[in-house]
């Protein structure tokens, strides 16, 4: 399309990768999700190249690019590089103007970030490098379960027996679930236990921010409902979910290069 | 031929780069003896005054040994030292001061030093908390020991003279450390962390008399960067390692105070030069600034903090735990909630100086810097 502006939003995440092009009216015109695989340069490369196609839009028309999640300085095009705490407090509250806490769960950190009435952040806390609490303790217990992970928390719904999971540590927890699974308990028991270790966790985080409400939540995790109910009793009310969970940090980033380029020209 | 301030921060960085070959230097060129402090409230002066070189040892100079026999739950300044110690690292050093600065220091030296290592030993312990009534007292008695021992290892009586001389050298030393630090408040952004972290470390492994004049030299520099300064932080802890600097200084975040037992608290509070020499030692250790581990009470380490907080001009507070301090970590929740409930951002960030988590570090200070944008 001839003319067009474009501002981009890339997300670096240890999963995946994650773009958002909003136009000139703050629009989202194309958006794409890639597993961000060894090479960060081309999962962003093929990432901008789907967004571009389904914005019909070439390369030249992105005039402003901020990067942001664990591999922001590594994306080539990227005029700036913000974390991801700005950037999801940003995008959530963009979809959710109310949003005073952010839960973010992602594939090798978990966040949590309270916002100011009006959608700055106040404080926030993270996970410490153990990877319990976050998207890749699903996947590594989703794997010992022989489960495929979409799959995971629709079964745990189906759950009527609480049981309990090491909330502190990934490798042990794994081994309570092997003992578990040895013991005859049922995989949507030892799912849904899964899920409340996961929220033990996440819910241990907000406390050292202390929640606000309404929540919203961010990240692949939010996609699974077995997890968004395990942390909605935990927390006490219900949370936020946006249609496309990945892309609240991608989308955070894409208006911060919007309103950085504004200010620029 | 590099300039006075080239010089001296080349000199700085080369010394805490390769502290062993710095105290094997002094060493040789002194054919003294070189004394290993733990960190971090040894009376230095009487080292110096028994012609000895006070090296302070954090315990990140050599990589931790796997056969160091540290239990886990010990802070990694001890673990890096007991290792060393154990592994053979640190020959140079010809005799150790252990202070009873908390109890895993006092535990973990006393159950872990190898009985087969010959070297003479001096178990520093202090008051358990500074403003009992006795504790002046007993301190002084402690400081006289000390004398002693000095004496004895170094083969030269501690005398009052000689006494009082390393205390003016002291002094000067912190008086200029203290010029520095009134720069880095007044022109944020004048010194890096990174250079900060490098001054202050290399003045617990040179001679003072040296370290003063790498001072002066780096005080010569003129210039402002406050163009570049994003975030005016004050830092408190135990103390900072030269990752949580690159990344503070990576993301525009400057240091306009600070109580790191690294930095400010190592060098602050003077003692008296006039009088009872000894004593006046003793007075100054009852004197130091409020610590988790020589208090009994958080509350005047809070207010102490956060006075300073505003007297920096400071915006942001980080208080960069070391993993496994208890006595630090019984206090921060209070410390957070007294920041927060007064309007200034707060940040703990955990330091482990043999597992250092450099993206995830990196990330909370990018974001605790985007925070007031």
């Amino acid at each position: 399309m001839k003319g067009t502006m474009l501002f981009a939003g890339i997300d670096i995440g240890s999963l995946s990768t994650d773009v958002v092009l909003l136009d000139r009216k703050g629009k989202i015109a194309g958006s794409a999700i890639v597993a961000t695989g060894a090479s960060t340069k081309k999962a962003c490369e093929e990432a901008l190249s789907r967004a571009l196609g389904e914005a019909g839009s070439a390369p030249s028309a992105i005039v402003f690019t901020v990067s942001t999640g664990y591999g922001r300085e590594m994306a080539p095009s990227a005029d700036l590089a913000v974390t991801e705490i700005t950037c999801h407090a940003r995008g959530a509250r963009h979809l959710f103007p109310q949003a005073r806490t952010v839960l973010d769960i992602g594939g090798q950190d978990s966040k949590v970030i309270r916002l100011t009435p009006d959608g700055k952040v106040a404080d926030f806390a993270m996970n410490d490098k153990c990877a319990a609490g976050t998207g890749r303790f699903l996947e590594v217990m989703a794997r010992t379960l022989e489960m495929d992970l979409e799959e995971m928390g629709p079964r745990s719904l189906l759950s009527r027996k609480t049981v309990a999971v090491s909330s502190m540590c990934t490798v042990f927890a794994e081994s309570e679930v092997i003992s578990l699974i040895a013991s005859g308990t049922p995989p949507e028991d030892i799912a849904r236990g899964i899920h409340l270790a996961i929220a033990d966790r996440i819910a241990a985080l907000a406390e050292r921010v202390g929640m606000a409400s309404p929540a919203v939540m961010t990240g692949g995790v939010a996609k699974n409902p077995g997890a968004r109910r395990a942390l909605e009793g935990k927390i006490g009310f219900p949370l936020l979910v946006p249609e496309d969970p990945q892309l609240a940090g991608a989308l955070g980033a894409a208006l911060i290069a919007r309103e950085k380029s504004r200010a620029h020209h | 031929m590099p300039s006075g301030v080239e010089w001296a921060f080349r000199f700085a960085s080369e010394t805490c780069r390769s502290p062993v070959a710095a105290v094997s230097r002094w060493k040789w060129l002194s054919g003294r003896k070189a004394a290993g402090c733990i960190p971090i409230y040894v009376p230095e002066e009487v080292l110096h005054a028994a012609g000895m070189l006070p090296v302070t040892i954090w315990g990140n100079e050599f990589p931790p040994s796997p056969y160091g026999g540290v239990p886990p739950f010990v802070c990694s300044v001890a673990a890096g030292v007991v290792s060393a110690i154990r592994s053979g690292n640190w020959g140079e050093i010809d005799a150790w001061i252990f202070p009873s600065t908390c109890d895993t220091f006092q535990n973990a030296f006393e159950a872990l030093f190898p009985p087969e290592d010959g070297r003479s030993r001096f178990p520093f312990v202090f008051p358990a908390t500074a403003d009992t009534h006795g504790a002046a007292e007993y301190m002084l008695d402690r400081v006289e020991a000390f004398r002693e021992w000095a004496g004895e290892v170094s083969g030269r009586a501690v005398s009052e003279g000689a006494l009082e001389r390393s205390i003016r050298v002291y002094n000067e030393n912190r008086r200029i450390f203290a010029l520095l630090e009134e720069r880095m408040t007044e022109s944020p952004g004048s010194f890096s962390g990174m250079e900060f972290l490098t001054l202050s470390r290399a003045g617990m492994i040179l001679p003072k008399e040296g370290h003063t004049e790498i001072l002066r030299a780096a005080l010569s520099r003129q210039g402002d960067a406050s163009g570049n300064v994003r975030a005016k932080m004050f830092v408190t802890g135990i103390m900072a390692t030269p990752s949580v600097m690159e990344a503070m200084d990576a993301a525009g975040a400057a240091i306009v105070g600070n109580d790191l037992a690294l930095g400010h608290r190592y060098y602050s509070g003077s003692p008296e030069e006039e009088g009872d020499m000894p004593l006046s030692l003793a007075r100054r250790h009852l004197r130091r600034d409020p610590c988790s581990t020589l208090h009994g009470s958080v509350r005047p380490r809070i207010e102490e903090v956060l006075r300073n907080v505003a007297r920096s001009g400071a915006d942001r507070l980080l208080l960069l735990r070391m993993r496994q301090c208890e006595p630090e970590a019984g206090d921060i929740p209070d410390i957070a909630s007294a920041s927060r409930d007064r309007g200034i951002p707060f940040l703990c960030l955990d330091v482990d100086l043999h597992a250092e988590e450099r993206a995830s570090a990196k990330v909370r200070i990018e974001a605790f810097v985007e925070m007031g944008e």
